[in-house]
């Protein structure tokens, strides 16, 4: 087994809410990447996929847990050797609107990183930064422009391009095309793959859109309430889910195909407030197989298939796996 | 008798630009279309192909600098006017009904969801207050909210997005509506609250007879909760027929590149060639609109498009289609 490139190790963020509560966006979640490896992060709005984003790039200190960059502890790592670092984990954030300075060209937004992370003389930054737009298919015009002079899917190539200017080992993606069309998005998830291809750049993305994070992810974590309910190899969670969320997740998703015919888990309301969180398991308020055991202890995680050493685990939180009684009965209706 | 027939509809957006000079942008061109009563529609395309302002316009809510430069629009026979002026006596709000999208910022903030849902109702000769609270209840327990006397009393920033969103289809409902169209239902939900909601409308709209045209860029909602579907591109419907129909010929090459687009098919053929940028709606090309982004485009585009007939309520406006397979 390869070091992992990135090892998360029971992270915990919590936030201050009102009447001196504490409320935690990630709970004791643990992970790893592969170098290279693409890892996917779904749960809906709520469950702590971005915080967990930001957390792994050291935008926001976790409250406890460790962080392991490439064999080293970065949890607590000074701003000043944090900055060394950050050539080789990146960001794409989901609004790129909002994440390129309205007041720069778009080539001296993509000068930037290699003005802070590179030595090259003026002329080459310049020379760079041609290559750079020619990778993302970004047309040399446009580097003149301003960003409110350009589409969506433009603005999104140029942060893609900003993030891979330092040549990182990580790229971390916040929802990346989930503002763009459909036909935008998908040159993005084209350029995406062919970066991590090329590159051996690993990737985390986060994403509500489950068909985009089938395509683009070897592996996949699901996310509820801050805490990771299963975690397996995508192909396999997405033939088999495991956890009566996932189940629930899973079967929701609506295939662009109206010759599939969907099948329906019985609906389950809403996500709780994280708030006042359920005891025990904290799907135990919405799972139609809530047995008095889940109330009490957030079930252990099992192993279904796979093994930790060979990073192919697929395990779930369920207490109802173990005795195998987890499927969710499934309504065939036809729309 | 078609229950909505929209025909030939342009609207154009009229206004300076920073050199003082008049600019005009073709937002819609020529926009065609049928419902038939007990009709789901689905509309989709990308930003700025027309979808919301198509809504817009059969509402008569378009102001300026939007212009109905020409079309006809007619309702259960009768013509409705281009514009609405206040005080008018016309179908729109009442028997043609908008679910808007972003529900948290659509109800009114300052009054409670009773309040709203009645007011609704009084706008659109409902006199007796009583009647009106009692329907009030009636639509929140049809659209599943648990506790509807209860609920009634509640603000809008008490709601959760989902519950907000159904408040809203309650809303839109309440009257009885032939037609109701919904404007990104779901947009900004999670998953499983977008299942939910979806079903319940579905539910509805079928249980009471009523038409529907479901705006949307998602492929999904269009193949699972509408019966045909109309695909815009700056400002035309390119193709329009039966859903199964569309999905299965992919007649016209955009709806083929929409299709290519969506992560299923990516995944089973591999990506497509890339798109290139949105169209120029004040300088849109003569003859076809897509020509410019059109991997199969040829002389013949530049010439007035025609629209044929692929069998029954199966239009599309290209000159090289694809063969039907």
């Amino acid at each position: 087994m390869n070091r992992p490139l990135i090892e998360l190790r029971a992270v915990v963020k919590k936030f201050p809410a009102d009447g001196g509560a504490q409320v935690s966006a990630v709970d004791r979640v643990s992970l790893s990447i592969q170098p290279g490896e693409s890892l996917g992060l779904v749960g809906e709005s709520g469950s702590g996929k971005s915080t967990l984003g930001l957390l792994m790039t050291r935008l926001t200190p976790v409250s406890s847990g460790q962080i392991i960059f490439d064999g080293q502890d970065i949890t607590h790592l000074s701003d000043d050797a944090m900055r060394q670092l950050r050539s080789q984990i990146q960001m794409v954030f989901q609004d790129p609107w909002g994440a390129l300075n309205p007041r720069m060209t778009v080539g001296r937004s993509m000068a930037e990183p290699l003005k802070l992370h590179t030595p090259l003389t003026e002329a080459q930054r310049l020379q760079a930064v041609s290559d750079l737009a020619d990778r993302v298919h970004l047309p040399k015009a446009s580097l003149q422009r301003f960003p409110h002079e350009l589409s969506g899917g433009q603005l999104q190539r140029v942060c893609i391009a900003r993030a891979i200017a330092s040549k990182p080992r990580l790229l971390v993606l916040d929802e990346p095309t989930s503002s763009l069309d459909l036909s935008v998005r998908a040159g993005i998830l084209e350029l995406l793959d062919t970066i991590r291809k090329e590159t051996g750049v690993a990737l985390l993305l986060i994403s509500h859109d489950l068909e985009t994070v089938e395509l683009m992810t070897q592996r996949l974590l699901v996310l509820y309430l801050g805490r990771v309910v299963e975690q397996g190899p995508t192909r396999e969670i997405f033939n088999q889910p495991a956890h009566p969320y996932t189940q629930t997740l899973m079967s929701a998703n609506l295939p662009a195909d109206p010759t599939v015919v969907l099948s329906r888990l019985p609906n389950v309301g809403e996500i709780p407030s994280p708030l006042n969180l359920p005891a025990g398991c904290l799907f135990s308020s919405r799972c139609p197989l809530v047995r008095a055991q889940c109330q009490q202890a957030f079930p252990a995680f099992l192993i279904l298939n796979g093994s930790v050493a060979h990073s192919n685990v697929h395990e779930v939180a369920c207490n109802r796996v173990a005795d195998a009684s987890h499927w969710l009965t499934r309504t065939h209706q036809n729309s | 008798m078609s229950l909505l027939s929209v025909e030939d509809l342009h609207v154009h957006f009229i206004a300076r630009g920073i050199n003082n000079q008049l600019r005009t942008a073709k937002a819609l061109n020529g926009v065609s279309f049928t419902l038939e009563p007990g009709q789901v529609l689905g509309l989709v395309g990308e930003t700025g192909a027309g979808k919301s302002l198509t809504a817009l316009a059969l509402l008569g809510l378009l102001r300026p600098p939007a212009k109905v430069v020409a079309g006809k629009i007619q309702f259960e026979g009768q013509e409705l006017g281009l514009l609405d002026h206040p005080g008018h006596r016309s179908p729109r709000g009442k028997s043609i009904t908008l679910i808007p999208q972003s529900p948290k910022t659509s109800l009114d903030p300052t009054a409670r969801i009773g309040d709203q849902l009645i007011r609704i109702q009084r706008e659109h000769g409902q006199t007796d207050t009583a009647k009106a609270h009692a329907r009030a209840i009636e639509m929140l327990g049809q659209v599943q909210i648990p506790d509807p006397v209860q609920r009634l009393k509640a603000w809008p920033h008490e709601l959760s997005g989902g519950m907000a969103q159904r408040v809203l289809i309650a809303a839109g409902l309440i009257n009885s509506p032939r037609l109701v169209i919904a404007d990104e239902p779901t947009t900004g939900l999670d998953l499983t609250v977008q299942a939910e909601v979806l079903d319940i409308f579905k539910r509805l709209v079928t249980a009471n007879g009523m038409s529907a045209i479901i705006i949307t860029h998602d492929l999904g909602i269009v193949a699972h909760y509408c019966d045909r579907m109309a695909v815009m591109f700056a400002g035309t419907i390119i193709e329009e027929g039966p859903v199964n129909q569309v999905f299965g010929a992919q007649t016209h090459p955009y709806t083929q590149s929409l299709i290519a687009s969506t992560p299923k098919h990516i995944a089973q053929h591999g990506f497509a060639s890339a798109v290139g940028s949105p169209p120029n709606l004040y300088d849109l090309p003569s003859g076809c609109v897509y020509k410019d982004r059109c991997p199969k485009a040829q002389a013949v585009c530049d010439t007035r498009l025609p629209t044929l007939d692929l069998g029954p309520g199966h239009r599309v406006r290209c000159h090289l289609p694809n063969p039907y397979s």
